[in-house]
């Protein structure tokens, strides 16, 4: 009996060394350097630009963590400049007095809890002041494509900023896939391609990845594998293509689902999986999903106070605002602690400001002439780009031009309606991609120097 | 058989081709010989220069009227329409040729956006966007039909192109009943609807038998009702808190319940107008809704003037529903709504008064509702306010029967009084103005009948700004909801819309709306006074589905969760009831307990985007799709398999019985079709292992680990392998 359970023993080991074979076999087809045709299936790339990318590579690309939210939240009405008397910018009544603070060595006033950032954000963060032309919820689609501006990786069409980038920087981080991580519906559908992404909610993720694999169930995991493969053998080898491709995608992502299975499972410990935790479940997984190198871009989806047409007292816009920043803190604190927080890059655009006067409830509506994207990362310099200016006749507040490379209004070479288009292309720079991809995939705006280290 | 790829212009871009170096020529030329389609070339273009010339003469007019006629709008981010914007950016042919939004289609005007919306556009008539360019600010229009005629010479050079096909086979059948009613395909399915002397590709003339007969099956019917809760913007409610009902929360079973009866109302309506070969159109104005008791109370309480927004927290319809028993939210019937003018004494709570409510009898109410569009279901999904002021609800309305929303482009003439215009988005010329002088006075016939809480307004109605219906080419004079219903009904693009709709719920992608089979299908669809089984079973066996003909990436989409989850209670039923094996009720194997319902979660589903035309669909498959699907297969096992549900053991001929009803039942692969053997042996195969002193598991768990594999295969995890 003994014996048998040694000889099943030692079967099984076997079988687990073939599987790891197998797994590093997939591993090594992204990273060996003829195999393009491999890893742009694998990736979901054209190979064209894979080739490309070989040679455009900056060693400085990064993960990215990018919030978006539809409901366009008053984020901007309490960040850096916008304590400036003249543009009579109204506030919470508990932020009513600005704090001052550094950003690295740049000295700002903002509502307090901006000052309560850990160090280690305020040193690499930006508050990138632009205006994102949409004024309307159902506009989203077309803000996160920098309205048109944002090309396909062959250049021509459009494309979401987080594919975007996730397309120029997926290969030289290794990850499982080119596609971004979409951790909370921000009112729209986020595509890539053209193809429409799924959600993936962190706690159904906890859930799945928690239970672990017994070794039974394992040995049976296994086989049943080697069956599909069997199984399908003659329909891969002479299907129609469509047929294949499918085949193809579902074997990946069956060795993408053991592998990440492994690893996502005590990364996703803290998950709480409810409402109440909603942004800080999103940001532990989005931690959980760049140290385990499932995506290159997480997209969530975070709450700073959200479609505040009648917050009579801007209490939620303050609730909100001290509570994300301590969930950006608790990021933070994980993203180091798991050794990434030099590889890992946060952004924030909504599909609109709010405006910097209150409405007749008290409360924020539609902006169309100022957002701000607060962003921060190993590449950031720390400071603010972009200013405010009155909007004429209406309680808006509005971009300032930018001149690309100070960040300031004075000199200015990018005119107001680019400011998205730079926003879009500073935070390219920001993740690591190259000037030369930067310049093919956004036509409008510049890349502002002075929010980006230098090289 | 493959795809057939498009034919390019040949001539042309080998000439082209040459210029941009021999070894890239060259591996074209191989490719042309490899795909058999150089049949237009000859050597002797290899010298014909001139003919470059011609057609670099051709590009250029082409760029010259584009520039003069369009780029004052469409290039910057300054366009009016966002995301076709950049024309100055497109510097090349291959700029044109392969944009994705079809800018140019090579020899075909009909879908070259660029030709087909304009004004001078000669082939295309009765085109309601046929509306470019139009006067703007600062950019007058100075387009001449000589300009036009240059577009349309450049496009028609580059042609003929061969339209993309995929090959009729058992896969696409295989879809086809999926996404029709669930069940898997049978014995007599492929046997009836193969071709003459094929064992895999299928004939549609043959399939329209199998089709009409697949949508009037219960379980087609049910799909039916789920595809017009997606349609209509009905589907998915969660739990709330809103001014119209206070608090309704996610987990207990009446308020659950409340939400399910909310999206299946008006979709039981559209259901019954599609049954009873109504036109379709009354989706729009049917005041005869299908109503449960507690759907009744919901109305009522929502039609009372005296509570104008109910406070977030409240608790007092959500304690009125959880009193309820569970037969007022199943007693189904068909309700017509009529109007009256003041409060009714009959209070949301007089359950016994609404249980006696009968069929078609009338049920008045204060808020004049109509059509699907002002369904409480729709009314929840999408809210308004102050600010938003009913824009949201007009654009849904749209969308939700035309398919379209409002854009900048649209150059149809507002109507003359713009008092409902929001003076925020008064300034002619900017891309705001474009489209709330649509807009705004069209959502005004909103503000006549309820308060931006979609309650009764307490002092009746005063200061409405005149209404006004002008939607892509399309203007009517409307004063009230019952007109603006009737302009949506009247309105040209409604049959295109359904054509549309239903075509992207099945190919799980947008069809093409410019192709001939679509325009036949759309024309179809009117002619039979909008009759939608007519249409439906007409587009179903239509190359646009059948071939997913045109579609830019045809592709085997994974079963998203409505399709999946639905298939596989179909699937299971039909076991249970083959082998008449124990009288268990129907089960949700999707929502048995916390951990399924944890696993389906996570399989993306197809759902409905604010102020966006079509369908949200993410047929992608992922690592979280594949775990999800397996641990959900896994977690049903010991619910599925069982010996009283007809999974015997025993010896060898149960057994096999078993593994058979799992590969016929549930993998959808029956005995005549090709891989049916071969999933069969897997399946033992498994079972053996399973059954191993190796694994040691017993016979029951064995089978569910086959069951584990036939559940979470690609032929089930997948529509139309």
């Amino acid at each position: 009996m003994k014996n048998t359970k040694k000889k099943i023993m030692k079967r099984n080991k076997k079988k687990n060394q073939v599987q790891v074979e197998r797994r590093k076999f997939i591993a090594n087809l992204f990273l060996g350097a003829g195999a393009i045709g491999m890893r742009s299936f694998l990736l979901g790339l054209p190979p064209a630009f894979l080739s490309q990318r070989a040679i455009a590579a900056t060693g400085k690309e990064t993960f990215l963590i990018f919030s978006t939210r539809q409901a366009s939240c008053p984020i901007n009405a309490n960040v850096p400049y916008t304590y400036d008397d003249s543009i009579g910018i109204e506030h919470p009544a508990d932020f009513a007095t600005p704090v001052n603070f550094m950003l690295g060595s740049f000295g700002v006033a903002a509502a307090a809890p901006w000052a309560d950032l850990a160090a280690g954000i305020r040193n690499q963060m930006q508050f990138f002041h632009y205006m994102s032309q949409s004024n309307a919820h159902p506009e989203s689609i077309a803000t996160i494509k920098g309205h048109g501006g944002i090309k396909t990786t062959a250049g021509n069409g459009t494309e979401m900023l987080p594919s975007a980038i996730a397309q120029e920087t997926a290969e030289a981080l290794g990850t499982l896939t080119s596609k971004p991580m979409i951790l909370d519906t921000p009112g729209f559908s986020i595509s890539y391609n053209s193809i429409s992404q799924g959600v993936t909610q962190p706690g159904p993720l906890k859930n799945l990845f928690a239970s672990g694999t017994a070794v039974d169930e394992k040995a049976m995991m296994d086989f049943r594998d080697s069956q599909l493969d069997l199984l399908y053998k003659d329909l891969k080898a002479n299907g129609t293509a469509k047929q294949k491709s499918f085949l193809d995608s579902h074997a990946i992502s069956k060795d993408q689902a053991r592998q990440l299975s492994g690893q996502l499972g005590t990364l996703l410990e803290e998950v709480v999986g409810n409402n109440a935790n909603r942004d800080r479940d999103q940001l532990i997984t989005a931690a959980a999903v760049i140290a385990s190198k499932s995506a290159p871009v997480v997209v969530v989806s975070l709450n700073f106070g959200n479609d505040n047409h009648q917050d009579a007292n801007l209490n939620a816009e303050r609730d909100s605002l001290i509570a994300r920043v301590a969930d950006l803190n608790d990021l933070y604190s994980r993203l180091s602690a798991l050794g990434i927080e030099d590889k890992t890059t946060f952004a924030l655009q909504n599909t609109f400001g709010r405006t910097l006067q209150r409405n007749t409830r008290g409360g924020r509506d539609h902006n169309s002439e100022h957002a701000v994207m607060p962003m921060f990362g190993p590449n950031v310099n720390p400071g603010v780009t972009g200013r405010l200016q009155p909007v004429a006749g209406r309680k808006l507040g509005g971009a300032t031009v930018i001149n690309s490379n100070d960040g300031t209004q004075v000199g200015a070479d990018i005119a107001r309606n680019e400011t998205l288009g730079a926003a879009c292309k500073t935070l390219m720079a920001a993740c690591g991609v190259s000037d030369e991809s930067i310049q093919k995939r956004v036509t409008s705006g510049k890349v502002v120097k002075s929010a980006i280290k230098p090289t | 058989m493959g795809r057939i790829f498009s034919r390019r212009p040949l001539r042309f871009r080998y000439s082209r081709t040459l210029k941009n170096g021999i070894l890239k020529s060259g591996l074209l030329l191989l490719l042309m010989m490899g795909l058999g389609a150089c049949g237009e070339f000859e050597s002797k273009d290899l010298a014909s220069e001139p003919k470059v010339l011609v057609a670099n003469e051709m590009f250029n007019k082409f760029k010259k009227a584009i520039d003069k006629n369009c780029n004052a709008c469409h290039t910057s981010v300054n366009s009016l329409t966002p995301g076709v914007s950049d024309f100055a950016s497109l510097k090349t042919e291959d700029d044109w040729t392969n944009h994705p939004l079809k800018l140019v289609v090579a020899g075909d005007l009909r879908k070259s956006l660029v030709y087909y919306r304009m004004r001078f556009a000669k082939t295309i008539t009765g085109s309601a966007s046929s509306n470019m360019p139009f006067e703007t600010a600062g950019a007058p229009d100075n387009m001449t039909q000589q300009d036009a005629d240059d577009i349309a010479n450049y496009i028609m050079s580059l042609g003929p192109t061969t339209v993309s096909e995929q090959a009729a086979d058992l896969g696409t059948l295989a879809k086809i009943k999926m996404v029709l009613n669930g069940k898997a395909i049978s014995t007599l399915d492929v046997a009836s609807t193969l071709k003459d002397g094929s064992s895999i590709l299928i004939d549609e003339e043959k399939l329209k038998a199998r089709v009409q007969i697949w949508l009037q099956e219960p379980e087609g019917q049910e799909k039916l009702k789920n595809f017009f809760m997606l349609a209509l913007g009905q589907n998915q409610l969660e739990g709330f808190n809103n001014s119209l009902f206070g608090r309704v929360s996610t987990g207990n079973n009446r308020e659950v319940r409340f939400r399910e009866n909310m999206s299946e109302s008006f979709a039981r309506t559209a259901l019954k107008i599609a049954n009873e070969d109504q036109p379709f159109t009354n989706i729009v104005s049917s005041r005869n809704h299908a109503m449960t008791s507690a759907l009744l109370s919901a109305y009522r309480f929502v039609d009372n003037s005296s509570v104008q927004s109910v406070p977030m927290n409240q608790n007092t319809f959500r304690d009125h529903l959880r009193a309820l028993p569970v037969s007022d939210f199943t007693d189904w019937r068909f309700v017509n709504l009529t109007n009256r003018n003041n409060d009714n004494p009959t209070a949301f709570d007089d359950m016994a008064a609404l249980r006696a409510v009968a069929d078609n009898e009338d049920f008045s109410l204060q808020i004049r509702r109509v059509g699907f569009f002002s369904t409480l279901a729709f009314q929840v999904k999408w809210m308004t306010n102050v600010d938003n002021d009913f824009r949201v609800t007009a654009n849904q309305a749209l969308i939700g029967a035309l398919n379209k929303t409002f854009e900048a482009g649209d150059a149809t003439a507002h109507g003359e009084d713009l008092s409902a215009l929001d003076s925020d988005h008064a300034a002619p010329g900017t891309a705001c103005y474009q489209c709330h002088r649509l807009l705004d006075p069209m959502r005004a016939v909103f503000r006549q009948s309820m308060n931006e809480n979609y309650r009764v307004p307490a002092s009746g109605i005063s200061n409405v700004p005149n209404a006004y219906f002008a939607f892509q080419d399309y203007r009517q004079d409307m004063q009230n909801v019952g007109q603006l219903a009737t302009n949506i009904k009247n309105h040209p693009y409604f049959a295109d819309s359904w054509v549309g709709k239903l075509c992207q719920f099945v190919n799980s992608q947008p069809c093409d709306d410019k192709d001939d089979e679509f325009n036949r299908i759309a024309d179809v669809f009117r002619n039979s006074n909008f009759n939608f089984m007519t249409m439906a079973v007409e587009l179903l066996t239509s190359p646009l589905v059948t071939r997913e003909r045109g579609l830019d990436n045809a592709m085997i989409s994974i079963s998203r969760r409505s399709h999946f989850c639905r298939a596989l209670e179909v699937r299971f039923a039909e076991h249970i009831e083959r082998t008449g094996s124990a009288s268990i009720a129907p089960r949700e194997l999707c929502d048995l307990n916390n951990d399924v319902r944890s696993a389906v979660a996570l399989i993306s589903d197809d759902d409905v985007a604010r102020g966006a035309p079509g369908f949200v669909q993410s047929p992608d498959t992922s690592p979280f799709n594949y775990q999800s699907v397996e641990r959900l297969c896994k977690l049903i096992a010991p619910t599925v398999v069982r010996a009283d549900h007809g999974f015997g053991f025993g010896n060898t001929e149960a057994l096999t019985d078993s593994l058979d009803a799992m590969v016929n039942t549930f993998m959808g692969l029956p005995s005549n079709h090709p891989r049916h053997e071969a999933a069969e042996r897997v399946l033992r195969a498994i079972y053996d292992k399973a059954n191993s002193t190796e694994v040691g598991l017993d016979e029951i768990n064995s089978l569910r680990e086959s069951f584990i594999f036939a559940c979470s295969s690609p032929d089930l995890a997948g529509m139309g392998l």
